[in-house]
Parts: structure tokens; sequence; C-alpha cells
């Protein structure tokens, strides 16, 4: 499998606090990786530095072999973990701009995936519900055929029914030639997608296994593992 | 992708703007409907004298104000769409579109002077419910050519059309690319970014103010009083013109390299 992402010597500093400390990380192509870790812990400065919305201190982060740009951009579908589509624009008006900026995005799959969801696109999207503007941003970006879809809590404001839509979606748009990053608190419910599981405690990666080493080898699954890991 | 860049960035501004526009013309026709209707209010006596007063009041503040809105506001409605855009929320969308800083910048750019130029249109346009009826287009003509030949005296004996370009070049990017360098700035002061977009404005203030009071005492001091006539001094006053602006403009590239340099390399959205 080919390496998607290269994180070296990676390091973020805010002002004196350290958010991310020296990472080292590749990222193969073909996976579903679940990025863990408690509040603060970096997860969302780490994902904010693969997409160019933050400047590494120090270290380097490469994307096909390539710095943060527009190649990177091209190939990255990003979901933030706040609403960041302008929200004076119709629903519609928002796939439409997807699919102006973003050759590989599919009109079809986002059409599906909104009557899926019961979501109208003739609203406006600023008169819809916090969940519901979550649940169309997820989805313009899971209409994409990118080649590293990196999700910022993509399931923390939604209603478990939908939940369980989402991540089916996300099973469904895997492939060998693309790699998923979640970022998530609610393990439980991602732990039977994920293939490899990335703990990330004070910025550093405290452990980087596949799910089925965790069960087989502690016995125990990533759920309890992480409570473990990092119980107060 | 600068086009489908513009075309987003010019609804996004001109959401705001397009509507003053309207008040801006609807407020004129008013004021001029009131004048034809009401003109002789003044005559009358007691409440009828009170509403005429208030009403036509009410009317000409409006108008006033979209005046002013329309002319200042565009500025306003920039600053806070290149903020909104790429320093806050939106930017996690807009900074992670495949495009350059570059790009992004350009489009701002042309869709803010585009929007400048509307601006000044309107607001010139906006006096013909006035004039229409009142004043012919030859009076007009003529009191707007003896205007353009004084200024063509005075400032532009020398040069005329290249102090002109540059004058519109200025004023179609130069305030623009100083807002997006004070709030491009300002974001490298995490927590105080409004407090650092403030300083950055008044560093540019000190500089570019000090530097052109020299270039305009340099020019002032090699210009002969003895021969104290209008070409003269028009010859004078058109070079110091021409060299105010050139700096002012090599001021606002320095400002663009900055903006460019930050956002690229040195980049922390809120």
């Amino acid at each position: 499998m080919s390496i998607i992402l290269e994180a070296r010597d990676l390091t973020k500093y805010y002002g004196r606090d350290l958010a991310v400390d020296n990472l080292n990380l590749t990222l193969e192509k073909g996976q579903i990786i679940g990025l863990l870790g408690p509040n603060g812990s970096g997860k969302t400065t780490f994902i904010k530095m693969i997409n160019g919305l933050l400047t590494p201190t120090s270290g380097m982060i490469l994307i096909n072999g390539e710095k943060p740009g527009v190649n990177s951009k091209k190939v990255i579908s990003y979901l933030p973990e706040r609403c960041a589509l302008p929200d004076w624009m119709k629903v519609k008006e928002l796939v439409k701009m997807y699919g102006d900026f973003f050759t590989d995005f599919s009109y079809d799959k986002a059409r599906t995936m909104l009557s899926d969801l019961h979501l109208d696109e003739n609203k406006p999207y600023k008169t819809l519900s916090k969940g519901n503007r979550e649940k169309v941003q997820l989805i313009l970006a899971m209409s994409r055929q990118a080649e590293l879809y990196c999700l910022d809590e993509p399931i923390g404001g939604v209603d478990p029914a939908a939940r369980d839509y989402i991540l089916r979606t996300i099973l469904q748009n895997y492939n060998e030639e693309a790699a998923v990053l979640i970022s998530t608190h609610l393990i439980q419910d991602v732990e039977s997608t994920l293939d490899r599981a990335l703990f990330l405690k004070e910025g550093q990666i405290v452990l980087n296994d596949t799910v089925d080493n965790i069960r087989e080898q502690r016995g125990k699954s990533v759920d309890a593992l992480f409570r473990e890991v990092f119980a107060c | 992708m600068l086009g489908k860049l513009f075309k987003y960035d010019l609804k996004s501004l001109g959401r705001f703007i397009f509507p003053l526009y309207a008040v801006l013309f609807g407020s004129a026709i008013a004021v001029r409907l009131f004048l034809e209707l009401f003109g002789s209010g003044a005559d009358s006596q007691g409440a009828a004298s009170f509403v005429y007063t208030l009403l036509g009041s009410v009317i000409a503040i409006v108008y006033f104000l979209s005046i002013v809105a329309s002319i200042f506001g565009v500025y306003v409605v920039i600053a806070i769409n290149y903020h909104k855009s790429l320093m806050s929320d939106r930017g996690y969308f807009y900074l992670t579109l495949p495009v350059s800083h570059d790009m992004h910048l350009i489009s701002k750019l042309l869709a803010g002077a585009l929007l400048i130029l509307l601006s000044a249109a309107v607001f010139v346009l906006s006096f013909l419910p006035f004039i229409i009826g009142n004043v012919q287009l030859p009076e007009i003509l003529d009191v707007l050519g003896k205007v353009w030949e004084t200024i063509r005296e005075l400032f532009l004996s020398k040069n005329a059309w290249l102090i002109l370009t540059l004058l519109a070049i200025g004023y179609l990017f130069g305030i623009q690319i100083l807002i997006f360098f004070c709030i491009t700035v300002g974001q490298l002061i995490p927590n105080h970014r409004v407090l650092g977009a403030f300083l950055a404005f008044i560093a540019h203030m000190i500089l570019s103010r000090s530097i052109s009071g020299i270039f305009a005492a340099a020019g002032l001091e090699r210009l002969d009083i003895e021969i104290f006539d209008m070409a003269t001094v028009g010859e004078a006053l058109s070079g110091i013109l021409l060299r105010s602006i050139i700096y002012y403009l090599i001021i606002y590239a320095v400002e663009y390299v900055i903006t460019r340099f930050v956002m690229k390399h040195k980049l922390n959205i809120e």
C-alpha cells in the first residue's frame, strides 16, 4: 500500500503551549484510521496542519510526498469540526459550489445522501439545525472521490440514527486508493469501522496499532483500552 | 479557478452592497418626489407643517446615510468578507480549496475593485433624480469641463494620464490591500487579533505619512517662489502628486507581499 501522509518531527506550539510534540507518523492508503485522544490532545491541531490551516512550528508534513498546498488540497477532503460553509447560501448552491471547485465531486452521490437524510436542497443553510448543518457538511465532504478524508468529529453533533448512516457512508466510500482519518471521542460508535487506531496524548502518539492487533494481543476493545490509557 | 472564486466573492460582497444601492436610488427618488409634491408645504401651518418637516427630514437623512454607506460601507463589507472568508470560520472551507493564496487575494481584490467602482458610479447616478428636468446636460458638461480644467492646471499639468491611471489603481486596489494587510498581520497575535490589525494600521499610517511628508517638503523646496505663476505651481504639484502616488503604490505592493507571505508561511486561523 502506498503512503498518503507522512509527518516528520512535527511540532506545534501556541505561544508557550505545546500542542503537537515531535510527531512522527506515516499513513497508508486503504485504511480507516481513528485519531483518538482526550480534549486538548492535539487532534484538531494535527488535522489543521494536514490541511494547511496551521503552520508547524518545526518539522514537516507531507501528503503524497508534497507539503500542504494546492496539490494536497486536490486530494484531501476535509470536514472541519465547526460549520465552515457560507451560511447565506442554499444547500443546492453549496452543492454547486463544491462541484465548481472540486473535480472529484459527485453531484449524484451528494443528492442521494441529502435525500436519504431528508435534507431539503432548497433550504438556506443557516435555517438548518446545527445537526443538519453538520450532516450537509459531511455529505459534501464524502461526495468527493478523494485520496485522504480528514474528518474532525464527523458524528459528534448528529443523532444516533444518522450516525449509523454516516458510518455506513464512510465504509462505502472506503477503497484501496483512499485513507480515512477520523478524529472522534465517540469510540464505541466508530470502533467497528476502524482498521487502525492512533492514540494521541499531550501531542504525542502513544499508540499506533491495528484494531485487530489491539483486540487479539491485548484482549481488549479499542474503547476499553482508551479508557485505560486516558484514565483520569 | 480565478473566475469561480471571483463569482463567489462577488456574490458574497454583493448581497450587502446591492440592496444598499437600491435604498440609495429609492431615497433619491423619494427626495425628488417629496420636493415636487410637497415643496410648497413650507408655507403650511401647524400640524401639516410639522408632518412635512418630519417626513422631509426622514427621507433626507435616509438619502444622506445611504450615500455615506455606499461610499464607505463598501470598505467595511470588503473587510468583513475578507476576515470571515479567510481568517475565521469560513477559512476552514475557502483555504482548503485547491487554489493558491495569490488567487484568493487577487479574486478578492478584483471583486472589491468592481464594487468600489460601482459604488462611485451609483453615487454619481443618484443625483440623476434631482438633475432630470432641472438642469440641461450641456450645462452639466460645461461645469464638469471647468472643474476638470482647474484640476488639470493645478495638479495634472504634466503626465496627466499617467497620474490618473496610477491614481485609479491606488483607489481601486490600495485601500483593499491595506485592509487585507492589517487583518492578516493582526492574526499573528493570538487572542489579540483586532489589536494586532489596529497596530498594523498605525504602523502603515506612521510610515506612509512621514515619508510622503518628506517627498512633499522636498518637492516644495525646489519650487521657485520668485516665479510664482500657475504653470510653475502646476508643474511642481504634478511632480509631488506623481511621486506620492508612486510611493503609496510601492507601500501597497510591499503590504501585498507581506500579506501573501503571512498567509503562506504563518497562517494560524482561529
